[in-house]
């Protein structure tokens, strides 16, 4: 009697002690995800900061404008495109168009003119983009002498040729190549080279500094350019543009081309209007302003870029990576969910005995198929048949079709299962009133699992957007919110999802870098999606569960 | 007439009534879709079945041993157009060898072919010995000695830059005042080299190098002499300790 209760005793405290060691190595690993990830957000902030102080802000700025002047040179370049095309035609007939030639010719020399124009905001950009890249390679350098001073301090290292405090560190505006090579060498000779490894004495060197031998910090000349040359710039645009616009005389030959040709000048008055915008942007640009933290928090959860090895700044937006996910979620589960309830419904309603003995394993074993097989299959197979309709074969409906199909077992088994739990004397009641089968099913016995059911798509969900191989595979991994406004065009784009790109750059990341918090960043998201929808699924499976 | 009439109200004739169609359609569609799903996964299934199987059981024999036995392989593929051959990269270097094979076969029946061989044989043995009279030691006595005079030209040359100031910087086309920075760059620029050149030291050189620092960063006369003698003092002990592992590793393979 005794060795019986000590034999369940035992049995009790091994089963307990496996259930206690699986909640703390969850909660170990929650725990890791979590601390890695968290500090992404001081580090990005620090980035962002950093981002601002080196000027690249200021010449993103620049950028966005060029920008939309080049777009306004390819809508020229177009209706001279298309001009061009109609003269050939007219010429290959035969025709002496002597105007037509000579408005074509206007219209080259107006396009010419006004690339010469662009390219003054162009040149002006490369010199604050040059300037930028050297305040950054300053700030960086900056930063890794105070952390390796502060180290040297700490160490109590003889000063020696290194007597420069933290202070006179943080307070210098530039750094010659001599005496970051005399810093190496004074922690080559302290044997650290750890820390001599972390000063390049010749910073600046590729891409040419300001001064030779030094490395700068040179906002003050961004900031003063944005009060002399960027508005020289402007004025001299201005006057250009508006002079090249009044001497061209139009002379087309297709009738749209005037039309478009209007349009074209009408949107270089709203660009010429727009300008003063910028003009004040800019000059409102301050590299001491700090960056508040909220700012790195909607930075990651609304940015809209996710960048990585930039020269000038890497962004890390989730948006795009998200919008992604779900796009090809929502294409996997409008499929998966009515082939898997219907499946079910037939399976539990209307097969015979010896069909469910058949089908039902059948498609339980679909879930056992390795995802890489089934992303394989989407490569050599069924990318070939999408590209019949899409202009790429990696796409989001590529990888939405093969997530269908590997979500339909779980929706299906989770589905049956709920139908079957309905009593069955709901569904006797129900025949025995006169109510078709059809009817029983539709009115009686689906509503009454509705709550499973909806479980059922719940975790559904839950492995399409927890699924990598495939979306890895066959979703085309370009990072950029799908364009909604294409309508169904949307589905033949390529996207990259979160799961993906945890995939495809952790192995590459450097340890501790703002890019692998990222990616631990991305990992809690994921984290949280997950953890609210079995939190769903659990809450209406228990209110499910209470009703009978 | 009266047969009709008499269908129309016997209760057990089976009845196509509109909720009869309904369900007859929905159960259809339903089933419709269960059989997709397994029709999807039976192509899946058979697609990666054919072709794996194509290339289990291609070949001469019924089974494909060479796919299931080897190691994953480079594909060779030879000629063009119908004479083309795709080969595993063991079958390729079998070929390979095969031709080599031939070809010297081929060279070794050549009239005069005996007699090349013998004098090259001898040419050989003549080659083996001179290499054995010169030991690795006196190779490495004389390394020694030509680093020594190496860096002792080096070394009279920067001082002679710093001993004539104004005539140096009249060479180099400079202003006097940068003289000592330029034979600064020189020295920094010797251990560079000396860095890539000397691999097994390569470590100790930048020892050397950044507890010379600030002497190679404003070089005098005097200080040059100091960096002199310390690099001849480096030379010896560490070139030495060198050549003695060398020395130990000759042995060896003898």
């Amino acid at each position: 009697m005794i060795s019986s209760f000590k034999k369940d005793r035992l049995i009790r405290v091994f089963f307990a002690s496996n259930a206690v060691t699986s909640i703390i190595i969850l909660g170990l690993i929650t725990l890791f995800l979590f601390k890695e990830g968290i500090e992404f957000f001081g580090q990005y902030r620090h980035e962002l900061e950093r981002y601002r102080k080196s000027g690249m802000e200021y010449a993103s700025v620049i950028t966005a404008q060029h920008d939309d002047l080049t777009i306004l040179y390819r809508y020229l370049e177009n209706i001279l495109s298309k001009e061009t095309e109609a003269l050939e035609s007219l010429n290959g007939g035969g025709l002496n168009e002597t105007n037509n030639n000579d408005g074509t010719k206007a219209l080259l020399a107006l396009s010419r003119k006004f690339q010469n124009t662009k390219e003054h905001l162009l040149n002006y950009e490369k010199q604050v983009v040059k300037w930028a890249a050297e305040t950054k390679l300053f700030l960086l350098t900056q930063s890794d002498l105070l952390e390796i001073k502060r180290e040297a301090i700490n160490d109590s290292l003889a000063e020696e040729d290194f007597p420069e405090t933290i202070d006179q560190l943080s307070n210098r505006k530039s750094f010659t190549h001599k005496e970051l090579a005399r810093w190496q060498n004074y922690f080559i000779r302290n044997n650290r080279e750890d820390l001599a490894k972390r000063i390049n004495p010749f910073v600046g060197t590729e891409a040419g500094t300001a001064k030779e031998g030094e490395i700068n910090n040179l906002t003050q000349f961004i900031k003063k350019s944005s009060l002399n040359e960027y508005p020289a710039v402007l004025e001299k645009q201005k006057n250009e543009f508006s002079s090249i616009f009044t001497e061209f005389k139009p002379s087309f030959i297709l009738p749209e081309s005037r039309k478009d040709f209007a349009n074209a000048s009408k949107a270089l008055d709203e660009y010429l209007d727009k300008t003063s915008l910028y003009k004040e942007r800019l000059s409102a640009w301050d590299p001491q302003k700090p960056y508040p933290l909220s700012r790195a928090f909607t930075g990651f959860l609304f940015g809209k870029d996710w960048v990585t090895n930039s020269a000038r700044h890497d962004w890390f937006g989730i948006l795009p990576l998200f919008s992604g996910s779900l796009l090809v979620s929502m294409i996997a589960l409008s499929l998966a969910i009515p082939f898997g309830v219907g499946s079910a419904i037939y399976v539990n309603q209307v097969a015979s005995v010896r069909e469910q003995s058949v089908i039902k394993p059948c498609i339980e074993f679909i879930s056992a198929i390795p995802s890489v097989l089934i992303g394989f299959f989407g490569i050599a197979v069924l990318g070939g048949m999408v590209s019949l309709i899409a202009d790429e074969r990696l796409n989001s409906l590529t990888a939405g079709f093969l997530l269908a199909l590997m979500t339909v077992p779980t929706v299906f088994t989770l589905a049956e299962d709920a139908l079957n739990n309905v009593p069955r004397a709901l569904r006797d009641a129900s025949l025995s009133l006169g109510a078709t089968r059809w009817q029983t099913c539709a009115r009686v016995i689906f509503p009454s699992a509705i709550t499973g059911i909806i479980s059922a798509v719940l975790l559904g969900f839950g492995r399409v957007i927890g699924e990598t191989m495939v979306v890895l595979l066959c979703a085309g991994n370009r990072i950029a919110i799908p364009d909604f406004t294409t309508g169904f065009g949307v589905f033949a784009q390529p996207v990259h999802t979160m799961t993906g790109i945890i995939a495809q750059e952790m192995g590459e990341v450097e340890f501790g870098s703002i890019h692998y918090r990222a990616l631990f960043m991305v990992g809690i998201a994921l984290f949280l999606i997950a953890l609210l929808v079995n939190f769903l699924s659990q809450a209406i499976a228990g209110r499910y569960k209470t009703s009978y | 007439m009266s047969d009709h009439k008499n269908k129309e109200v016997n209760p057990f004739s089976p009845k196509l009534s509109r909720e009869k169609v309904q369900e007859n359609l929905m159960f259809g569609l339903f089933r419709g879709m269960t059989y997709f799903v397994l029709f999807c996964a039976a192509f899946l299934f058979w697609d990666i079945l054919s072709k794996g199987a194509n290339k289990i059981f291609e070949g001469d024999g019924l089974i494909n041993w060479e796919f299931l036995t080897e190691h994953p392989q480079t594909l060779h593929v030879i000629g063009e157009g119908d004479e083309e051959i795709k080969l595993s990269s063991s079958n390729y270097y079998k070929l390979k060898d095969e031709k080599i094979l031939a070809k010297w076969n081929l060279f070794a029946k050549s009239p005069g072919f005996t007699s090349n061989l013998s004098d090259l044989d001898n040419e050989m043995i003549e080659l083996q010995k001179e290499w054995t009279e010169k030991s690795l030691q006196f190779t490495n006595a004389e390394f020694l000695k030509k680093e020594r005079d190496n860096i002792s030209n080096k070394f009279a040359f920067w001082s002679d830059l710093l001993t004539d100031i104004n005539a140096s910087a009249r060479d180099f086309e400079v202003e006097p005042q940068e003289i000592p920075g330029l034979v600064s760059e020189f020295i920094l620029g010797h251990f560079e080299k000396e860095r890539s050149r000397l691999p097994l030291v390569e470590t100790k050189i930048i020892l050397f190098r950044a507890q010379q620092y600030s002497n190679i960063e404003e070089p005098s006369l005097n200080t040059l002499k100091e960096i002199e003698k310390a690099y001849n003092a480096f030379l010896m002990k560490f070139l030495r300790l060198t050549t003695r592992q060398l020395r130990i590793l000759e042995m060896k393979c003898h």
